[in-house]
């Protein structure tokens, strides 16, 4: 995922609003599925996707570059995701099927079924570094721990879900 | 070198991560004995094949809804902010986005990939499947027209198909006409339906084709039969070009590794010449 022009995020950053409406015009999209695929809640990634960029709004002129801009973006969408999460009470530990949102119902059974099949501890870097497609240092700077972190859960996650599918498979 | 250590490394080398040369080695030498691993590395590869096909969710556009609160925080009197809007600018994002931005996202992450980084590793930088759909939505906001072309070379999809190649060609015309064409060249060792893929927009009418089954969504209607116009007749003239903007990107070595990509766009001053010049060979449907 690509960080934003340099001269947009500056200028965002000392206050032009049109150019923070250029990273919000950027990102929503992003920030939004992001935070569904955290909720499998439409309602609740919006609320989140808001949240967010207002929170990146707020915190802007504190973001030094670290890291990856969308990788500090990221972080605050997640934060975002949990607190909203924990003042709903309703903390998604199983990924709720969606209908029509795969284009082989096969391969969305397979999908969730290995999905359900791990942690929200494993699941995060999977979506991040597999769907996402984020580097294992960026989804390391948007979980807040380190690469060899990554890198482990990566592989438990993939161990699990391969797993969870085998035992489908046989089932069958 | 024991299994589990075998399969942390497997598990980070499909990630595009490097290994070093020793590791590498070390690797090579246990997959040639361990049959398990092998087992895990292609059931790697089918989980990324789910995992990259799910079509992504409508997204919503929240642009306003943000800027209204974020707008409301910026008013707050402890705020220093500089207020600066373009004059005259009006964004037709949220026409376009219900139907048209949606389709497109669904059609490309569905057809081709989720996410995954395309690289261009002359210069490092990189272009995000979703730039695509992004460099659309930006060009509704500001520009009336959009072309653009990409190259698309995607490595490690699987082991038996180490590389495939496509190339993709984007229209838009403000504010809800689209035009989308995927044409897959790779040449599959196995009996394979090449990811060809026809998109097209115009408002609440649309025709696509691409390898079913096409997602079940009320936003789905029933297909327009249209004819296609062929690519070579588009307008070159009358359009400014310019190549889409990347970053540097540090997954070096991961799935996308390159994309060459043209842009040609009209701003709305080039109106009347750019539709003039376009208007017998626009295609879609009148």
């Amino acid at each position: 995922m690509n960080d934003p022009d340099p001269r947009t995020l500056t200028r965002a950053r000392e206050g032009d609003l049109g150019a923070f409406e250029d990273l919000v015009r950027q990102y929503q999209a992003d920030v939004w599925r992001f935070a569904y695929h955290f909720t499998r809640d439409r309602s609740l990634a919006d609320d989140v996707t808001q949240e967010a960029f207002l929170r990146a709004f707020r915190f802007l002129r504190g973001f030094r570059g670290d890291s990856k801009f969308t990788s500090w973006l990221f972080r605050i969408a997640r934060n975002c995701a949990m607190d909203q999460i924990k003042a709903r009470n309703v903390y998604v530990e199983r990924v709720t099927p969606i209908a029509g949102t795969t284009t082989d119902p096969q391969a969305r059974v397979e999908l969730h079924a290995a999905l359900d099949a791990v942690s929200s501890e494993h699941r995060e870097p999977f979506m991040l570094v597999e769907v996402f497609g984020l580097s294992y240092q960026e989804a390391a700077d948007v979980l807040g721990v380190r690469v060899g972190t990554i890198k482990s859960r990566m592989h438990r996650a993939r161990r699990a879900m391969m797993d969870a599918l085998a035992v489908e498979e046989e089932a069958q | 070198m024991n299994h589990e250590q075998a399969e942390r490394l497997l598990s980070a080398r499909i990630d595009g991560e490097r290994l070093s040369t020793r590791a590498s080695a070390s690797l090579e030498q246990h997959l040639e004995t361990c049959a398990e691993c092998r087992v895990f590395e292609r059931g790697a590869y089918r989980l990324r094949e789910v995992a990259r096909f799910e079509v992504a969710p409508a997204v919503p556009d929240l642009v306003d809804q943000v800027m209204t609160a974020v707008g409301a925080e910026a008013e707050r009197p402890r705020s220093r902010l500089r207020v600066v809007r373009p004059a005259g600018r009006r964004s037709i994002l949220p026409r376009l986005a219900p139907v048209a931005a949606a389709l497109v996202v669904g059609a490309l992450i569905g057809s081709l990939v989720v996410g995954g980084p395309w690289q261009r590793p002359e210069t490092g930088s990189a272009l995000a499947a979703t730039e695509v759909t992004e460099g659309v939505s930006a060009a509704a906001a500001r520009l009336d027209a959009y072309r653009a072309t990409f190259v698309i070379d995607e490595r490690h999809l699987s082991p038996e198909v180490p590389q495939r190649h496509l190339t993709m060609r984007v229209w838009f015309e403000a504010p809800e006409r689209f035009r989308l064409d995927v044409v897959d060249h790779t040449d599959y060792p196995m009996a394979a339906t090449p990811t060809d893929l026809k998109l097209l927009v115009d408002g609440s009418t649309w025709y696509a084709a691409g390898p079913a089954p096409c997602p079940a969504s009320s936003t789905w209607a029933p297909p327009v039969t249209a004819e296609m116009v062929p690519h070579d007749t588009l307008p070159a003239h009358g359009l400014g070009s310019s190549t889409l903007r990347s970053r540097a990107h540090s997954a070096a070595g991961s799935w996308w590794e390159t994309v060459r990509a043209t842009v040609g766009m009209c701003t709305r001053g080039s109106r009347t010449d750019a539709w003039r010049c376009g208007a017998a060979c626009w295609p879609f449907p009148s």
